[in-house]
């Protein structure tokens, strides 16, 4: 959404965050209100979608799909999740046609790099690997709905809570006719080897509580914020996209120094930035993803079950 | 076990009654063959002399899977020896026999084919528990998208649609008209809509010819006139494919311009609406879109997907409809187009129910703030 605003107006809130207090009464290192809601949509494997502020809309989906590989060729695994955002054109009209390919690709790498590790990062990854050949491929499908601000840091959020919600089936690998495989799906077993006919198919989740983060931080003045509202955007001189992810090792006692994994640095739009400047940056994000894990955490735990699609019509 | 066994006694059967020996010969080299692949694939624990649990499962759908692959291969033969043997021109037995009955309808052939069953059960039910002339559940909520002039989220069944509607607007000079608004419109869909995952959202050839039938419906449906040299974006984004998609996306575009205020000459409703054998179905699913596609060849299926525009206030006593948008997918015989049309008309009327009860409530919302 394109804010045109007067440079008095510029100039009122850059003094403002210089103060840390900003137009609507947050301090720098403070986010909106941000809804969170799993399983909005009936049509994919996990969805999830994410409102800062009510007016920033991103809705995350996954698809899964059983590829085959060549072994051969790949001796190392790659990791098996690829990411894709899309700003629809319902967010604002300068998106129209193509309009939102170039920001979207942009944001679709910057998202490809911070998962780069993801074998490393979420600890069940490797379960993917169903059989030499065969793999689950993890496409995660993120559409722009609504756009006012730090879109980056609310797609991050939806991957997160779309992972968590994402369910993958068990199956039975047993050789086959020509040295290939046989995938079938399998029953939940409850206890020893009886298997519950209830069910259709088991299924398992992946563990997401040290995903990466991406976190937009802008320097506006002489002051570093998170979460820009569209107003705060246009006055931004130079934002940095910074990708924090928890350090799997890292123990409660030991220093949040440690704690958090950079696995993403890009600067996004112009700007002249100083190496001070980046390096306080970057500590202003690993600070707030303290946090955000913190809420994200309690959120994927207590979030009650609604209906598909629901979210939409309240 | 249990099926080795039967297929040994039906084999012993059918070596006793009939068959001369080359045939024999083929039927032991197929139990052979049979009795070598599933014993290869499924026999893994070579300590005892039974089968256990997990092997006795593994064989039994390892024959079944052999035998259905042997049974589709004696269909196709069956179909294509004749063909083969008989020369060009000449009539094969099959065809000589379809020949002789000419006064076969279609409508009759259709009741042979298979799929016809799945659509329409023998009780008069539809897969997801519908009559033939019944629509899905319609949800829908207004002034979702805070950035738009209009917006509106609609449901019909799992069938997910936004709209969202911009202007009127000074536009792009390229697209200005003189005497009335332009109107643009965009339909595109998320990736993960549909059955299988997209690789692009929009743009393809489908999305693009629905963006321009939207248009030209809206530009029917707008008073065009009231607004000269502006223009109006309409977007459609469909979150969740599960049939009747330009059909949702209809609906949710009229009760969006209704919500971004623009005056219209009604509200405009839509449905799609099928044919099996000789019956309208309406408001169809994905499933059931895709079921139909196979008969198009046998017989003629088609898929009307009509746009009504009813008088906003006179809808019920004036009773004269205007159509503003008609499309056919596949092929249609001509005695079923009156009825598909009828059977569309009437569930046009029905949406427009809906439409209009869900326009006059955000209304009543409004009337506080509007200060009525």
């Amino acid at each position: 959404m394109e804010v045109h605003i007067s440079d008095d107006e510029k100039l009122f809130l850059i003094h403002g965050v210089e103060q840390d207090i900003r137009n609507d009464g947050r301090a720098c290192a403070d986010f909106r209100p941000m809804i969170l809601e799993r399983g909005v949509l009936s049509g994919t494997n996990g969805s999830c979608r994410v409102q800062l502020g009510q007016t920033t809309d991103v809705l995350a989906g996954i698809k899964l799909e059983l590829e085959a590989y060549d072994p051969i060729a790949e001796k190392q695994p790659k990791q098996p999740m690829s990411f894709h955002v899309d700003f629809s054109a319902n967010a604002s009209s300068q998106f129209a046609g193509k309009g939102g390919d170039q920001y979207g690709e942009e944001l679709s790498a910057a998202f490809q790099v911070a998962y780069s590790r993801s074998l490393d990062i979420i600890p069940n990854l490797s379960k993917t690997q169903l059989a030499a050949g065969y793999r689950w491929k993890i496409h995660v499908d993120i559409s722009v709905l609504q756009w006012a601000g730090s879109v980056p840091d609310a797609c991050s959020l939806a991957i997160i809570g779309a992972l968590s919600d994402l369910e993958i089936p068990e199956v039975d690998v047993t050789p086959d006719d020509g040295g290939k495989v046989s995938i079938v799906l399998k029953r939940p077993r409850i206890g020893g080897d009886v298997r519950d006919e209830e069910v259709p198919v088991a299924m398992w989740k992946l563990i997401v509580t040290s995903c990466p983060m991406l976190l937009t931080v802008s320097k506006i003045g002489t002051a570093n914020l998170v979460d820009c509202s569209p107003e705060e955007e246009c006055c931004i001189r130079s934002q940095l996209l910074i990708g924090v992810a928890k350090n799997l090792e890292s123990t409660p006692e030991s220093d949040d120094a440690n704690e958090y994994d950079i696995t993403c640095v890009k600067q996004h739009g112009g700007g002249l930035l100083e190496m001070e400047s980046i390096d306080d940056m970057t500590k202003l994000a690993t600070r707030t993803a303290k946090g955000l894990y913190e809420a994200i955490g309690n959120r994927l735990n207590t979030e009650e079950k609604r209906k598909p699609g629901h979210s939409f019509l309240l | 076990m249990n099926s080795i066994q039967n297929i040994q006694q039906v084999l012993n059967l059918q070596i006793r009654l009939f068959i001369p020996r080359f045939q024999l010969r083929e039927f032991l080299t197929v139990y052979n063959t049979l009795s070598e692949r599933c014993f290869n694939a499924c026999a893994r624990d070579y300590t005892t002399s039974t089968l256990t649990k997990d092997e006795g499962s593994c064989v039994s759908q390892c024959i079944d899977k052999q035998m259905l692959v042997n049974r589709r291969f004696m269909l196709v033969f069956a179909e294509q020896a004749p063909k083969a043997l008989f020369k060009q021109g000449e009539q094969s037995p099959t065809e000589a026999i379809k020949s002789a009955k000419p006064e076969q309808t279609p409508a009759s052939q259709t009741t042979e084919t298979p799929t016809t069953m799945s659509i329409i059960s023998e009780h008069g039910f539809r897969i997801d528990g519908r009559r033939p002339a019944q629509i899905r559940n319609i949800n829908t909520r207004l002034g979702l998208n805070r950035n738009a002039e209009g917006s509106c989220y609609l449901e019909h069944g799992n069938t997910k649609v936004l709209c969202a509607v911009y202007g009127p607007y000074e536009g792009k000079a390229s697209k200005r008209l003189e005497d009335r608004c332009a109107i643009v419109c965009q339909y595109s869909t998320t990736t993960f809509s549909g059955l299988e995952r997209k690789n692009r959202p929009r743009g393809d050839r489908k999305s693009t010819e629905i963006s321009r039938l939207l248009e030209k419906a809206f530009e029917s449906v707008i008073l065009t006139e009231s607004f000269p040299r502006s223009q109006i974006d309409i977007f459609c984004e469909v979150i969740q494919g599960d049939g009747s998609n330009l059909a949702a996306c209809v609906n949710a575009t009229s009760l969006a311009l209704a919500d971004a205020g623009i005056p219209m000459k009604g509200i405009a409703s839509a449905a799609t609406c099928g044919i099996v054998d000789a019956k309208p179905i309406v408001d169809l699913t994905s499933r059931e879109e895709t079921d139909l596609l196979p008969r198009v060849t046998v017989s003629g299926f088609s898929s009307i997907i009509l746009l009504l525009h009813s008088k906003f206030q006179l809808a019920t006593i004036c009773g004269r409809d205007e159509v503003i948008l008609v499309e056919l997918q596949n092929r249609l015989h001509i005695d079923h187009l009156s009825v598909v049309m009828d059977a569309a008309k009437a569930t046009c009327a029905d949406v427009y129910e809906c439409l209009a009860v869900v326009a006059q409530q955000h209304l009543k919302a409004c009337a506080p703030i509007l200060g009525h």
